[in-house]
C-alpha cells in the first residue's frame, strides 16, 4: 500500500506501543538523539526517499513511529494517552528552524464560536515534544541526524503572546477577512494556506455574509518563535 | 560469620599489582628504579616475547642479605622510608614497597641477590605470590630479578596486553626515559637477544652524546641546550629542547623529569608548549628533554602508584621557571620570531603571575604583534589560531593591569579579533578579543562551579556520537563524573561508541567538533586523577572563537571586562600598550 504523504514509499503503520509516561517518551527520544535517519529507517524496514520534496511528511512519520506515536488522525494528539503532540523541526547548520511549524488547520466556519481557551491551537500546543532534525541540503537524507528532544509547554509569557496573535488572527477570520491575512501577520503564530494543492477550496462566509470558496488554511508557529525556543534551551552548533 | 573480612595477602598484592603493573614496561620501570636506588652503575635488561614470557633486570648495585631478600617480597617492606615524615623528603625513585611483591604475585618470579660483604648470593623463588625455595647461589654482587609468565594467574589483565611488538616499544620507551634521566649509569636493553639500546655511562659534559645515542643523531642535531639556572632558583631546570623545525605527532618525545623521575605533568607540559605556540603547525608537539630539580619538600610524588604524576606545592613557580628557561634557549636561537610574547591562556591568578613575571623578562625584540598575538592557545585542545595581520611595532606588554573602566573608548576593531582602546588615564591598549572572552568565560565557569558545584549545562541540539577506545575498567566512569561537573554529559552507547549530550551553557553557539575533541582528549589522557580544575576551565573557555562584528559588540565587550574585573582586567586580555607618542610614531612609520 502506498501513501501520498510518503511519496509512494511503504506506508507507515502506527506504533503499537505508545510510551506510558512522559519520562518514558523523553527517555526514548533521547536514545534516538544523534542517530542518523538511516538508522531509524533500517530499524523500521523502510527505504529512504531520494528527495523529501515529494515525501514531505516522511521524516515526521519516521520519528513518530520510532517513538511509538499512536494517533490515527490529525485531530488527536500524536501520543493519545499522554496528550502530547510531536513536532519535528527541520534545522539548518546553525540549528535554526528552516520553516514554520504546522499547528492546526482552520475550520473557517467553526472558528466563529471559538475562544482562545477552547481553541484547537491552544489544545495542540498545551504539551509538545519538539524533535529537531538536521535538514541541511548538503547532508544526504540518510546521514541527517535527529536532535535532542525538548518537551515543552508554553510559559505564561509565551501563552500571552500566542493568545494575542490567535485573537487578532481568529478575529479577522471570524469577521470574514480571511482573504486579507498574509503570512506577515502575527508575532509567533501565522496563518498560511494548508492544502493538498492550490486548487483546493473550502467554504466560508465573507465580511458581507456571502458564502465564498477559499483556500484551506492553517495556524503555524513562526520559525523565529521556534528558533528562540531552541536557542533558549539548547547549545546550538556554529557552522 | 561477618561479611567483612581481611583480604588474603596474595589477593591484596594482586590488587596493588593492578595499580603498579599495567604492562611489562611497568615491571621494567619498577625494577630499573630499584636498581638505581641500589646505586647500580650498570643495568642490563633482557626480554623475550614482549616481556610477557620473560623479563630479566640485572644490576651491579648494593644487593641484599638473605633476610632482606625475603622481606623485600612482603608488601610495604621498603628500605627507603621508615615514618610518614620521610614521605615529605622522598629522594629515592621507589618507596612504596609495593613493586616487588606486586610483580611476584602475578608471575613466576626469581630474585637473586648478593651483598658485597657476603660470599654467596641468595635466590628466592615466588610463584603467583607464594614463597617457594630460598637457597644459596653463586653470583656477582648486585641483584637480578627474573620475571616469567607475567599475568599467568590474571587472565583478565593478560587480555588487555597488545601485540608483543607494541609491548616491546613500551619497554623501549620506559628504558629510554630512565637512561635519559640517569646519565651516570650504563644501560643495555636486549629483546630476544637483539640489542635495542646500549648506552654507556656518561659524565654531565657528555649529555648531548648520550642523547644522540638514545634519540638518534638526526634529532640530537636539532637540540638546543637550556641556559644554566641560577643557583638560588627554587626550581632548577636543565636539558635540551628541539628547534621548532623538528616536532612530533604526539607528546611522546616530551621527556620531563622531576628529581630524576620521569613525570607527565600538565604544568610542565603546558609551560613548554606555551613557548612553541604559533611556531608549530596544529597537531604537532615539541621535543624536549627537561630535568627539574625541586626541593623534595615542595613536590608530592605520592600521587599515583606508577609515580608518573607529581604535585607541586606551587605550580606557578614551576610554570614560570620552565617557560622562562625554554624561552631563553629558543630566543637565543631565533631572536626575531616573537617567542614568549604570548603567554597564558587562563585568567587564573597563576597565569596572571606568570605573565607578569615574563612581561618584565621578555626582550623587546620579541614584543612583536602579528604571530605572537595569537600564541597562548592550548595546542591539543584547539586548532591553530588565525594569524593577525597587524604589522610589527613598538610598544610594551603590560606588566601590571591597566585600567579599563567605563571611560574607555573603542577606537578600532581589527579583523573582528582585536580592539584598539583609548584608556581613561591616557594611552592606548590593544585588547585581544579571544583572550578577553576566554578570561570572562573562565570567571563565569568558575563562579558557576563554586555556586552550584557544577557548570550549568545545555543539551546539544544534535548530540554528537563519537568513537573512543575504552581504557581500563572504571577509568571512564571516573572521568565521566569530572566531565559532567564541567558541563559535558557523556554516555556510553554500546561498544566503542559514546554520545556527548550536553555542553557548558556559557559557551553559546559552538562548533560541535571542538567539544568532541575536548572530551576525547580528556578521556584519552592517561591516568584517572583529575587535572587542575582551573586549567581545565581555561581550556574549555578557549574552545570559543569570538568574533566582533560591530562597534556595539566591541563596546559591550569592553564594558563586560570592566564589570567582571572592575577597573583592572587581567593583563592577559591585553597584548600591548602604547603611549600616545608611541602610537603616533607607529602609525606614521606604517
Amino acid at each position: 500500500m502506498t501513501d501520498r504523504r510518503t511519496g509512494g514509499h511503504k506506508r507507515f503503520v502506527p506504533g503499537l506501543f505508545e510510551p506510558r509516561t512522559e519520562e518514558e517518551l523523553v527517555k526514548k527520544a533521547w536514545s534516538l538523539a544523534g542517530a542518523p535517519l538511516s538508522e531509524l529507517a533500517r530499524a523500521q524496514g523502510l527505504e529512504i526517499p531520494e528527495s523529501l520534496v515529494r515525501a514531505k511528511g516522511w521524516v515526521g512519520q519516521l520519528v513518530e513511529r520510532a517513538l511509538g506515536a499512536t494517533a490515527k488522525s490529525l485531530a488527536e494528539p500524536d501520543f493519545r494517552e499522554l496528550g502530547i503532540e510531536l513536532k519535528t523541526i527541520p534545522v539548518d547548520r546553525r540549528g535554526h528552524p528552516k520553516e514554520s511549524t504546522f499547528v492546526s488547520s482552520i475550520a473557517l466556519g467553526e472558528l466563529a464560536a471559538d475562544s482562545w481557551e477552547t481553541s484547537r491551537v491552544r489544545k495542540k500546543l498545551a504539551r509538545v515534544l519538539f524533535v529537531p532534525v538536521e535538514a541541511e541540503p548538503s547532508i544526504p537524507i540518510a546521514n541527517r541526524r535527529l536532535g535532542a528532544p525538548l518537551l515543552w509547554s508554553p510559559s505564561e509569557a509565551e501563552e500571552h503572546r500566542l493568545r494575542a496573535d490567535w485573537q487578532s488572527l481568529a478575529g479577522l477570520i471570524q469577521s470574514g477577512y480571511a482573504e486579507s491575512i498574509t503570512a506577515h501577520a502575527g508575532e509567533c503564530l501565522q496563518v498560511r494556506p494548508k492544502a493538498k494543492d492550490s486548487r483546493a477550496r473550502t467554504k466560508y462566509q465573507d465580511a458581507d455574509g456571502a458564502d465564498e470558496l477559499t483556500l484551506p488554511r492553517g495556524f503555524y508557529l513562526r520559525a523565529t518563535f521556534t528558533r528562540d525556543l531552541l536557542g533558549a534551551h539548547f547549545s546550538l552548533p556554529k557552522p | 560469620m561477618g561479611r567483612v573480612h581481611r583480604l588474603e595477602e596474595a589477593v591484596a598484592n594482586q590488587i596493588a599489582a593492578g595499580e603498579v603493573v599495567e604492562r611489562p614496561a611497568s615491571v621494567v620501570k619498577e625494577l630499573i628504579e630499584n636498581a638505581l636506588d641500589a646505586g647500580a652503575t650498570r643495568i642490563e635488561v633482557d626480554i623475550e616475547g614482549g616481556g610477557v614470557e620473560l623479563l630479566r633486570v640485572q644490576d651491579d648495585g648494593l644487593g641484599m642479605s638473605k633476610e632482606d631478600a625475603v622481606l623485600a617480597l612482603e608488601r610495604h617492606a621498603t628500605s627507603k622510608l621508615k615514618t610518614a615524615e620521610d614521605l615529605v623528603h622522598v629522594s629515592t625513585l621507589g618507596f612504596r614497597g609495593e613493586a616487588l611483591p606486586s610483580i611476584a604475585s602475578i608471575s613466576r618470579f626469581e630474585l637473586s641477590t648478593r651483598e658485597q660483604s657476603s660470599d654467596e648470593g641468595t635466590l628466592v623463588e615466588v610463584l603467583g605470590g607464594k614463597l617457594g625455595a630460598v637457597r644459596a647461589v653463586g653470583m656477582p654482587v648486585g641483584t637480578r630479578v627474573q620475571v616469567s609468565d607475567l599475568f599467568f594467574n590474571v587472565p583478565a589483565r593478560r587480555k588487555f596486553l597488545k601485540r608483543p611488538e607494541t609491548e616491546v616499544s613500551h619497554i623501549v620507551d620506559a628504558v629510554e626515559r630512565l637512561a635519559l634521566a640517569h646519565t651516570g649509569v650504563s644501560v643495555r636493553l636486549r629483546s630476544a637477544g637483539r640489542t635495542l639500546l646500549d648506552v654507556p655511562r656518561s659524565t654531565l659534559g657528555e649529555r648531548l652524546a648520550r642523547l644522540e645515542r638514545i634519540l638518534g643523531s638526526e634529532l640530537a642535531a636539532e637540540l638546543v641546550a637550556l641556559p644554566e639556572s641560577r643557583p638560588s632558583a627554587p626550581v632548577k631546570v636543565s636539558g635540551f629542547v628541539a628547534r621548532p623545525a623538528r616536532s612530533e605527532r604526539s607528546m611522546r618525545r616530551l621527556y620531563t623529569f622531576v628529581n630524576g623521575r620521569f613525570v607527565r605533568d600538565r604544568t610542565i607540559q603546558h609551560a613548554i608548549q606555551n613557548v612553541y605556540r604559533g611556531h608549530l603547525p596544529s597537531g604537532r608537539f615539541p621535543v624536549a628533554v627537561l630535568h627539574l630539580e625541586v626541593d623534595p619538600a615542595l613536590v608530592d610524588v605520592n600521587v599515583h602508584p606508577q609515580k608518573t604524576e607529581v604535585r607541586f606545592s606551587d605550580t606557578s613557580v614551576v610554570h614560570r621557571v620552565v617557560s622562562g628557561s625554554v624561552h631563553a634557549a629558543l630566543a637565543a636561537e631565533l631572536p626575531l620570531t616573537g617567542f614568549g610574547a604570548g603567554l597564558d591562556s587562563s585568567a587564573s591568578s597563576q597565569a596572571r603571575e606568570a605573565f607578569t613575571a615574563f612581561g618584565g623578562a621578555a626582550s623587546p625584540s620579541s614584543l612583536i604583534l602579528g604571530r605572537a598575538m595569537n600564541a597562548g592557545l592550548e595546542a591539543p585542545f584547539r586548532a591553530q589560531a588565525p594569524l593577525s595581520s597587524v604589522s610589527r611595532g613598538g610598544g610594551s606588554i603590560p606588566s601590571s593591569s591597566p585600567s579599563l573602566g567605563s571611560q574607555s573608548r573603542v577606537l578600532a576593531c581589527l579583523g573582528g579579533r582585536g580592539l584598539v582602546v583609548e584608556r581613561p588615564e591616557g594611552g592606548f591598549a590593544y585588547v585581544d578579543v579571544e583572550r578577553a572572552e576566554a578570561a570572562l568565560l573562565t570567571v563565569r565557569l568558575e563562579a558557576e562551579l563554586e555556586a552550584r558545584g557544577r557548570v550549568d549545562a545545555a543539551p546539544l541540539l544534535i548530540p554528537s556520537r563519537f568513537e573512543h577506545a575504552p581504557g581500563p575498567e572504571g577509568l571512564f566512569e571516573a572521568k565521566q563524573a569530572t566531565l559532567e561537573r564541567l558541563g559535558f554529559e557523556v554516555e556510553p552507547f554500546g561498544g566503542r561508541t559514546f554520545v556527548l549530550k550536553t555542553a557548558p551553557r556559557a559557551l553559546g553557539a559552538i562548533e560541535p567538533v571542538h567539544l568532541v575533541d575536548f572530551v576525547r582528549t580528556f578521556l584519552d589522557a592517561p591516568g584517572s586523577a583529575a587535572p587542575d580544575q582551573r586549567d581545565l576551565l581555561a581550556r574549555i573557555a578557549n574552545l570559543v572563537r569570538p568574533f566582533i562584528e560591530d562597534l556595539t559588540q566591541a563596546e559591550a565587550l569592553v564594558h563586560r571586562l570592566g564589570r567582571a574585573f572592575g577597573e583592572r582586567p587581567p593583563p592577559i586580555c591585553f597584548r600591548v600598550e602604547w603611549s600616545p607618542e608611541e602610537l603616533r610614531r607607529l602609525l606614521e612609520s606604517a
